[in-house]
C-alpha cells in the first residue's frame, strides 16, 4: 500500500530523514516512533506531500505519491489541527467530502460526530473550538473518505480519555477492514495494543523496523514488558 | 465535484458565517460603521483641503508626485524581489496546509485559484490607501478627477503584480537550484539602480534636483511594472494619452503571465509556501494580541550568550529581553532602530539646517514619532509577555513585573528617542531645555502607550473584541490618555506663546498618567487574565 524506498529529506544542510525505507501492507498497522527531532513527522510530512524529498520514491497503492491518484488513497492528521476558522465544523467536513468525492457524506459525518462528542458541536465555527475539539474534528475529516491508507500524526495529543478510546476502537475497526494506518506517536501506551509494527526513527534513520512480537522476542523479554520500556531500550544511547 | 467550484464553495461558506457572525454579534457593526467613519474623514480630508495650485506649483507638485512614485515603487519592487529569492509569497492559510492540500485537489488549480482571489480582494482593500493618499496628492499638485481610476489603476497594478512575481521568482528558483543566482542577479539590479541615482545627483550638482531628474527621466517610463505603472499612475496628473491606455494593458498582461507562469511552473510548491503561511498566520495572532511581537530587526541570530544575572523575581524578565535582544541585535539596548534614528536626525539636522525652520523641524520630527508610537505600539512588551503565563506566576509586586517586563523596551526607546535629538540639538543649535523636553516627551509618550495596551487588555478581554475593535482602542487612548496632555500642553503654549510647551505639557501630563497607572496597578493586575 505504502512503499519508501530511500527517502531522504534535507533541511538546508541538515539531514531530517536519512536515506529510510519501508514498506506498508493492505491491514498494516504500524507505529512511527523516535524521540523528539528523529524525524517522524517529517517522514509523515515527506509522504503526503507537504514537503519535498531530496531522494528516493514513495508510492502509495503504485501511484507517485503527490499523484492525485496516490493522494484520493489517503487522508493525513496532522499533528497541530489548524482548521479554517470560519467554517463551522460540519462544513469542514462537507468540504472534506466534496474534496474527496465521498458518496453519501451526511450519513458517516453524523456517525463520526457523534462518536467523538461533537454532534452538538457542528454549527459552531472552529475559531470557537478547543484544541482538543479541533483535534477531533481533524481526526473526523481524516477518517471520512474512508481511503486505504490513513496518516496519523501524534493523533492522541490533546483527546479526552473518551475520543482516545474511540481513536484506537476505530484503528482496531480500520484494520479488521484491511485498511493501512501508520501512526506516529509519543504516547506509547495508546498504541501498544493495536500495532502490530514498530518502525522506530532515531537521527532520521530506522533502527528499528519489526513486529512488534519479534521485537520483544530478540530483546529477550517476556509478555509482560511494555512498549514504553522496549522504546526506551532500543533508543537508548550507546 | 469540480475543483474550482469546490473552492468557491468553500469561501461562499466563509463569506456567509461572516454575515451570520455579525447577526449573532450586532456589535461588530459598529466597528465597521468606524471605518466608515474613518473612509468618510479620509474623502471629507480630500474634498475640504482641495485647492486650485498655480500652473508653477502644479508643474513641480507633478515632479515631485512622479519622482515619488518610482522612487517608492521601485524601492518596494526591488525590495519584493530581493525578498523573493529568500522566501515564497504565500496565498494560503494553515486552514489549506492542513486540509487543502492533502486533498487530491490538483495543486496547480489551487494555487491559480488563491492567486486571482487575492488580487481580486486586493483591488478592493488597497482603495483605502489611495484615498489616504489623495489629501497629499491634491495638496501638492492639480488632478483630474476625470481620469482618477487611471491614478488608482496604475497605483493597484504595482501591488497586485508583486505577490505573483515573488511567487514565480522562488518557485523558479528552487526547480531549478537557481536561489543564489537569481539572488545576484537582483542585487545587480539594485546596485544599477542606486548607480544611477547617485550618477544622476552627481551630474545635477543638486540632491533634491538630482533625484528629481533622475526619477522623472522618460526612459524609465518604459520599465516594466515600476515604469508602466508610473505611466498609468500619472494619467490623472499629467492628462491622458495614449500610453496611458498601453501602460495599463501591459500592467494587467504582466499580471496574467506571472498568474500564468506560475501556474504552469508550479507543480510541486507546497513546501515553498509552508513558512510564509505560518509567518502570517502567526502575524494575525499578533494583531489580534495572541502571539509574540518584535521589533523589526535585520540583524543577526546569535546562538552563544552568556549574560549574566540580572536578580531574582521581576528582574528574570529583564534578563530574558536583554537574551533576546542581544541575539536579535547589535546591543540590548542599542540597536538597528537606535542607527536609523541616528541616521534620520543627522539627516533632518542637515536639512532644516539649510532652511530656516530649525524648531519646527524639530517639533514636527518629535511629533510624527509620537504618531508612529502611538500606531505602531498597540501590542508590544506588555502583549507579549501577557501571552504568557509567567507574568501571572512569578512571584512578585505587580509593579515591579510591570517594570521588569518593560524596562529593556523602555531603555530601548529611550535610546532611540536620544539618538535623534541629540543630532538634531546639535545641528540646529536647539536650547538644551527644548531638547531634553522633546526627549522626556517621547520616552513618557512611549511608556504610556504601553500602559494604555495595558488598559485595553483589562476593558476588552476577548482577543476576538481586541481585533475586532481596535480602532475603537485608539479612539479611546486618544480621549482617556492622550487628550488631557493635548489640552495642557495647548493652553500652556498659547499662554507662554512658545510651541515647546506644548511638548513639556503633554510629558507632565503624560508622567502623571503613568505615576496614576502605577500607583493603581495592583488594582488593575487583578482583573487581568490570561488568554
Amino acid at each position: 500500500m505504502l512503499k519508501v524506498e530511500g527517502l531522504t529529506k534535507k533541511y538546508r544542510n541538515i539531514v531530517a530523514v536519512d536515506n529510510i525505507s519501508f514498506t506498508l501492507n493492505r491491514g498494516d498497522i504500524a507505529g512511527l516512533l523516535g524521540p523528539n527531532g528523529a524525524g517522524k513527522s517529517t517522514t509523515i510530512k515527506t509522504i503526503v506531500g507537504l514537503l519535498r524529498k531530496n531522494s528516493g520514491s514513495i508510492t502509495v497503492g503504485d501511484h507517485p505519491h503527490t499523484s492525485r491518484d496516490a493522494k484520493k488513497k489517503f487522508t493525513y492528521v496532522p499533528e497541530a489541527p489548524e482548521l479554517y476558522d470560519m467554517l463551522t465544523v460540519w462544513e469542514h467536513l462537507q468540504f472534506i467530502a466534496y474534496a474527496y468525492d465521498v458518496a453519501g457524506f451526511e450519513d458517516k459525518a453524523e456517525r463520526l460526530l457523534e462518536r467523538f462528542d461533537l454532534w452538538d458541536k457542528k454549527d459552531k465555527l472552529a475559531k470557537e473550538l478547543s484544541k482538543g475539539m479541533k483535534q477531533k474534528v481533524s481526526i473526523c475529516c481524516g477518517l471520512l473518505p474512508e481511503p486505504l491508507l490513513y496518516l496519523f500524526d501524534e493523533p492522541m495529543i490533546g483527546l479526552d480519555p473518551k475520543s482516545i478510546r474511540e481513536t484506537k476502537l476505530i484503528f482496531k475497526e480500520l484494520s479488521a477492514q484491511q485498511k493501512t494506518i501508520l501512526v506516529s506517536t509519543h504516547l506509547l501506551d495508546s498504541i501498544e495494543n493495536l500495532c502490530g509494527r514498530v518502525l522506530v526513527l532515531k537521527q532520521g534513520k530506522i533502527i528499528v523496523d519489526m513486529a512488534m512480537e519479534e521485537m520483544k522476542r530478540k530483546l529477550g523479554n517476556s509478555e509482560s514488558v511494555s512498549l514504553e520500556e522496549l522504546f526506551l531500550e532500543v533508543t537508548r544511547d550507546e | 465535484m469540480n475543483e474550482f467550484r469546490l473552492l468557491a464553495r468553500r469561501d461562499g461558506w466563509i463569506m456567509a458565517n461572516y454575515f451570520l457572525e455579525i447577526k449573532h454579534n450586532p456589535k461588530r457593526l459598529g466597528v465597521y460603521f468606524l471605518y466608515l467613519l474613518w473612509i468618510g474623514a479620509l474623502v471629507f480630508n480630500m474634498v475640504a483641503r482641495y485647492r486650485n495650485p498655480t500652473e508653477i506649483q502644479a508643474q513641480l507638485g507633478s515632479q515631485i508626485i512622479g519622482a515619488g512614485f518610482t522612487g517608492l515603487a521601485a524601492a518596494f519592487f526591488l525590495y519584493s524581489l530581493y525578498h523573493s529569492t529568500l522566501e515564497s509569497s504565500t496565498f494560503f492559510t494553515m486552514g489549506d496546509l492542513h486540509l487543502l492540500f492533502p486533498t487530491p485537489v490538483s495543486p496547480k488549480k489551487v494555487l491559480l485559484y488563491s492567486m486571482v482571489k487575492q488580487s481580486l480582494s486586493h483591488i478592493f482593500l488597497y482603495s483605502f490607501f489611495i484615498l489616504a493618499l489623495m489629501p497629499l496628492i491634491l495638496n501638492i499638485t492639480k488632478v483630474n478627477l476625470q481620469h482618477f481610476p487611471f491614478l488608482y489603476l496604475g497605483f493597484i497594478s504595482l501591488l497586485l503584480v508583486v505577490a505573483p512575481l515573488n511567487f514565480l521568482v522562488f518557485a523558479i528558483g528552487s526547480k531549478y537550484g537557481l536561489h543564489r543566482r537569481l539572488q545576484q542577479a537582483v542585487l545587480a539590479l539594485i546596485a544599477v539602480f542606486t548607480l544611477y541615482l547617485a550618477w544622476s545627483i552627481i551630474a545635477s550638482g543638486d540632491l533634491w534636483q538630482g533625484l528629481l531628474q533622475g526619477l522623472n527621466a522618460p526612459w524609465l517610463c518604459y520599465l516594466p511594472v515600476i515604469g508602466w505603472g508610473k505611466v498609468v499612475f500619472m494619467t490623472a496628473v499629467t492628462g491622458y494619452s495614449a500610453w496611458s491606455t498601453i501602460g495599463l494593458v501591459l500592467q494587467f498582461l504582466f499580471l496574467a503571465g506571472c498568474i500564468i507562469l506560475s501556474y504552469r511552473t508550479a507543480d510541486d510548491y507546497y513546501e515553498d509556501t509552508l513558512k510564509a503561511t505560518a509567518q502570517r498566520a502567526l502575524r494575525r495572532k499578533q494583531r489580534a494580541g495572541i502571539g509574540k511581537k518584535r521589533g523589526f530587526s535585520p540583524t543577526f541570530s546569535r546562538k552563544n550568550l552568556s549574560i549574566p544575572k540580572m536578580g531574582s523575581g521581576p528582574w528574570a524578565f529583564l534578563w530574558r529581553s536583554k537574551v533576546e535582544y542581544s541575539r536579535s541585535d547589535f546591543h540590548p539596548y542599542l540597536g538597528f532602530w537606535a542607527l536609523i534614528f541616528l541616521l534620520a536626525g543627522i539627516a533632518v539636522g542637515i536639512f532644516a539646517a539649510k532652511g530656516a525652520g530649525g524648531l519646527t523641524a524639530v517639533y514636527t520630527t518629535n511629533g510624527i514619532i509620537a504618531y508612529i508610537i502611538f500606531f505602531f505600539s498597540a501590542s508590544n512588551a506588555t502583549q507579549h509577555e501577557l501571552a504568557k503565563p509567567y507574568i501571572f506566576l512569578i512571584p512578585a509586586s505587580n509593579l515591579l513585573k510591570i517594570v521588569g517586563s518593560n524596562l529593556a523596551d523602555i531603555l530601548r526607546m529611550s535610546a532611540n528617542i536620544l539618538a535623534l535629538n541629540i543630532p538634531l540639538g546639535i545641528l540646529l543649535k536647539v536650547p538644551l531645555p527644548t531638547i531634553i523636553i522633546m526627549i522626556v516627551f517621547g520616552v513618557s509618550f512611549y511608556i504610556l502607550n504601553l500602559g494604555a495596551n495595558f488598559l485595553t487588555r483589562i476593558i476588552f478581554r476577548n482577543t476576538l473584541d481586541q481585533k475586532a475593535l481596535y480602532p475603537l482602542f485608539l479612539m479611546l487612548q486618544v480621549l482617556l490618555l492622550l487628550l488631557p496632555g493635548a489640552v495642557v500642553g495647548g493652553v500652556l503654549a498659547f499662554l507662554f506663546q512658545n510651541p515647546a510647551l506644548v511638548f513639556a505639557g503633554i510629558a507632565v501630563v503624560n508622567i502623571i498618567i503613568i505615576g496614576i497607572l502605577l500607583l493603581l496597578s495592583n488594582k488593575l493586575f487583578a482583573r487581568l487574565e490570561w488568554t
